[in-house]
């Protein structure tokens, strides 16, 4: 149920980029979700819905959109997708990746040399991808 | 329609809110690793926690996270969650710490990896309304210490020891602090074996606050995790005499 903080981290983190009195014209959020922290959507809809209420956001539509993980090695420069390391996590391994995304790099090595040197080029955390307005 | 599509990433901005409304956040630090950042932390937030504070403990230090041992606290199981994590109690202090999640394996990442991890950490706990925020920092000058002092209203402690090695790296941390005009209340000289006044008389030079001395002492590791034992030991002592000088500043 960290989902929570991350879903107010959304709402407030738009609620405080945005002007004040353009906060009503807001009609569309675009939300990207990283697959790599395995982020339970149906938690995060309801969190974000339930968060927005009581906010200048409450009738501002929120849509999500799923963005694939890819992990590149900095030794050896291979690109590979996040689903291919995690056929070989642990149930915790797993668990403890979608708390602390960082934690992959005690998990996965690169498929290639074996290195634990990789960068998350795509796919960690959650965005705010497009923000919408009526005018 | 406008449209705006730049890509935000939102913790940093949830956790300048989030956070601006803990208003004593102590950030404990040095330039040095093996002054006792992990060993002051644990202990003074202890201490607080007998005093009758809400006390929360943060590691940072998430290199070599060590303030669990401190705290005898239990990291074999996940913090429970509530719309968020719910940070557990030891020694009836709130305490959050990566080894939660890492299985106290090594968590070897680079710079901006650490970065994520520890904004992680930031966004996802979930604080009572506390009196105290503890934050035990990592050693040097780097990526934490970048977003501690652009993402929080923290005050930093200074931690040496009292030799001239620590100092002169100390000095680095103090003469950063001073420069980005930082909350910061004055320096503790840990692990005191000998007497002489170097630290003292540096602190002075700098015009730098001096907090006080901590004794070493050998068998400290009784004292972990077992508030009964430090509450009537010499280290108490040191620490509460620290403390008087540091909540006159607070």
């Amino acid at each position: 149920m960290h989902e929570w903080a991350l879903a107010k981290s959304v709402i407030d983190a738009v609620i405080n980029i945005e002007k004040e009195e353009e906060l009503p014209s807001i009609t569309e959020v675009v939300v990207g979700i990283g697959e790599l922290q395995d982020i339970d959507i149906d938690i995060f809809k309801q969190a974000i819905s339930d968060i927005k209420l009581n906010t200048p956001l409450n009738k501002a539509r929120f849509v999500y959109k799923t963005i694939p993980a890819f992990l590149k090695c900095n030794n050896c420069g291979h690109k590979w997708p996040y689903k291919k390391s995690i056929e070989h996590l642990s149930e915790e391994e797993r668990e403890n990746i979608h708390f602390v995304p960082e934690t992959a790099h005690i998990y996965i090595h690169c498929p290639v040399c074996g290195s634990m040197d990789f960068e998350m080029i795509e796919g960690r955390g959650v965005f705010i991808e497009e923000i919408k307005k009526a005018h | 329609m406008k449209r705006s599509k730049k890509r935000i990433e939102p913790r940093k901005i949830y956790v300048k809110t989030k956070y601006r409304n803990i208003e004593k956040i102590l950030a404990i630090s040095s330039g040095k690793g093996g002054v006792g950042k992990s060993t002051i932390s644990g202990f003074f937030s202890m201490y607080l926690a007998q005093k009758g504070y809400k006390v929360g403990l943060l590691d940072l230090d998430l290199y070599g996270p060590s303030c669990h041992l401190v705290l005898g606290a239990n990291i074999k199981e996940y913090p429970k969650e509530e719309k968020g994590v719910v940070p557990p109690v030891a020694q009836g202090v709130y305490f959050m710490s990566s080894v939660f999640y890492t299985e106290n394996r090594p968590l070897v990442v680079r710079g901006s990896g650490l970065n994520d991890a520890a904004i992680e950490l930031l966004t996802i706990t979930n604080w009572p309304d506390l009196d105290y925020l503890i934050i035990d920092m990592p050693p040097g000058l780097g990526d934490i210490l970048l977003d501690v002092s652009e993402l929080l209203p923290a005050r930093f402690v200074v931690i040496t020891n009292q030799s001239r090695i620590s100092m002169e790296s100390v000095n680095k941390l103090i003469s950063y602090i001073k420069d980005q005009n930082l909350p910061f209340l004055g320096i503790v000289e840990n692990m005191k074996m000998i007497e002489d006044n170097f630290i003292e008389m540096e602190s002075k030079t700098q015009g730098i606050f001096y907090l006080g001395k901590v004794d070493f002492y050998p068998d400290i590791e009784k004292y972990y995790g077992n508030k009964r034992e430090f509450s009537n030991s010499k280290l108490y002592e040191d620490i509460s005499k620290i403390w008087e000088k540091l909540n006159g500043k607070i």
